[in-house]
């Protein structure tokens, strides 16, 4: 019995609409995107502003001075036995070892709760550079360059459980929404491997046995906040123990820079990080974004 | 052609262009809404499901170069904020299964009774399905994609997805079963 087919056939008689017929929902759409655009009802705002700071941070910050960044060669798979191919899982492993030596070596720098956060990343054409705000209270700013534009837009601290609203790209501090802040900074992450695993378990939002899922939760990390260098490499010390990693060989970030990927998919589909060949400095995602740039400055449009 | 992840990528600067992954996907997108809420509520929802990918177009996985599995995946989202109104649509379709075989026209008159009664249960057992496994089955059943699609529209592991429609499926065989396990129910409603 086909029951699958016998299921096809309950479908219904529903057609494929032509153009003409979707033209309403088309126009609905449109309408939909200029309000995101040019700025909604202001109830919708705090969470449209988060989307885009974690849009921009997609990559991840990199390492504070890459260019400082020391090159130390990792000789992958040492153990290698009798000619035996090391299973995929162990030599992306290895990678992330690297990547959490590479953290260790970087200035550790606590930032104060009235400092900002300043990142500059690239993602194809666009130059993007941020300030955010180290406890979240105070106003930041997120500069975009595509091509020869500039665009500022503010992004208001929140205080008291209120941000002043932003309208065409100013803050208008006469009116207020209420508001979460989002520090850019948090002081209390774990330090350690197996606490940082057990962090990203107890705040994990995929469904069991998804360690796509996980991976995911290890990039919203590294791209949305800044983290000093024991919580990196721990940070990527349990990225190293997530199953499903696997070796993306030969890609290139946002900037276009090489480097090797690190995929945590069922079957490798999913974005991936890549890092430095050899020094195994984390730099960004795939074709995506590359972080060039994180430092801890004191006011907003500072830089290092 | 441009791909659509080379558009949605574009369209993080150039946000007006998001519109083409409107044109490419969204009849399909309407059907499948139309297929498990009804016409209406689709008419509706096909607007806001291309909203929603706009607002999270920022997250898209710039390594699949087509967008429709996860157009699929927020517009199986949307069903879920929709459970009564799918309930509904299936108990409406359960009844016309019942008493209007016109809406079916491929029904013969001789076999129509025995075609009908067993769409009936069938709709009965996909209203009775797990939220979850009902996705997985319609999505492959009725929209033909890959279990590998359907993992990246729900998030899930491919093993996951396999599991969900053994399950379905097991569970709709037991509701015909009920009745009559004869295959000639197959025939009849596929010659029918």
């Amino acid at each position: 019995m086909d029951d699958l087919r016998m299921v096809r056939e309950l479908s219904g008689n529903a057609p494929l609409l032509k153009t003409d017929d979707l033209a309403p929902a088309r126009g609905r759409l449109l309408a939909g995107m200029g309000a995101e655009q040019h700025g909604g009802e202001p109830a919708a705002r705090p969470v449209r502003r988060t989307r885009r700071v974690r849009r921009l941070l997609l990559a991840g910050w990199a390492t504070a001075g890459v260019a400082a960044a020391v090159a130390a060669v990792l000789v992958l798979a040492p153990d290698r036995i009798g000619g035996q191919v090391p299973a995929a899982h162990a030599e992306a492993a290895q990678v992330l070892h690297g990547a959490a030596a590479a953290a260790l070596r970087l200035p550790d720098v606590e930032p104060r709760r009235d400092q900002f956060i300043y990142t500059k990343t690239r993602s194809g054409n666009s130059t993007d550079e941020s300030w955010l705000s180290v406890d979240g209270t105070h106003d930041g700013l997120l500069r975009q360059t595509p091509a020869t534009d500039v665009e500022n837009m503010p992004l208001p601290g929140c205080r008291d459980g209120r941000a002043a609203v932003t309208r065409g790209g100013r803050m208008d501090p006469r009116q207020t929404e209420p508001c979460t802040p989002s520090p850019a900074y948090l002081p209390d992450l774990p330090t350690d491997p197996d606490a940082m695993l057990d962090h990203l378990n107890a705040n994990y939002r995929g469904e069991p046995g998804d360690s796509n899922a996980l991976g995911k939760d290890v990039h919203d990390l590294l791209a949305s906040k800044y983290l000093r260098p024991q919580v990196r490499a721990a940070l990527f010390e349990a990225a190293a123990r997530i199953p499903g990693l696997t070796v993306v060989p030969d890609v290139a970030d946002g900037a276009g820079r090489p480097g090797i990927g690190i995929a945590w998919s069922y079957e490798g589909r999913s974005g991936a990080l890549v890092f430095d060949e050899t020094s195994h400095t984390f730099l960004g995602t795939v074709g995506t974004s590359a972080v060039l740039e994180v430092a801890v400055v004191d006011e907003v449009g500072q830089r290092p | 052609m441009e791909d659509d992840s080379t558009v949605i990528e574009r369209s993080a600067r150039d946000p007006d262009c998001f519109a083409v992954i409107f044109d490419r996907h969204a009849s399909h997108i309407h059907r499948y809404l139309a297929r498990r809420l009804g016409r209406e509520t689709a008419d509706d929802l096909v607007a806001e499901t291309f909203l929603t990918a706009f607002r999270k177009r920022g997250q898209y996985d710039p390594q699949r170069p087509d967008a429709r599995p996860w157009l699929y995946g927020i517009a199986t989202n949307l069903v879920g904020q929709h459970r009564r109104a799918e309930l509904r649509e299936y108990r409406l379709r359960q009844a016309l299964a019942a008493d209007r075989g016109e809406d079916f026209p491929a029904d013969r008159i001789d076999a129509d009774v025995t075609a009908r009664s067993l769409r009936r249960l069938l709709t009965g057992a996909l209203a009775e399905l797990s939220p979850g496994d009902r996705d997985v089955l319609l999505l492959i059943a009725w929209e033909e994609l890959t279990y590998e699609q359907v993992a990246a529209a729900l998030t899930i592991p491919v093993g996951t997805v396999r599991s969900r429609l053994n399950r379905a499926r097991r569970k709709v065989r037991r509701a015909l079963g009920e009745t009559d396990p004869s295959t000639t129910f197959e025939e009849r409603l596929s010659n029918g």
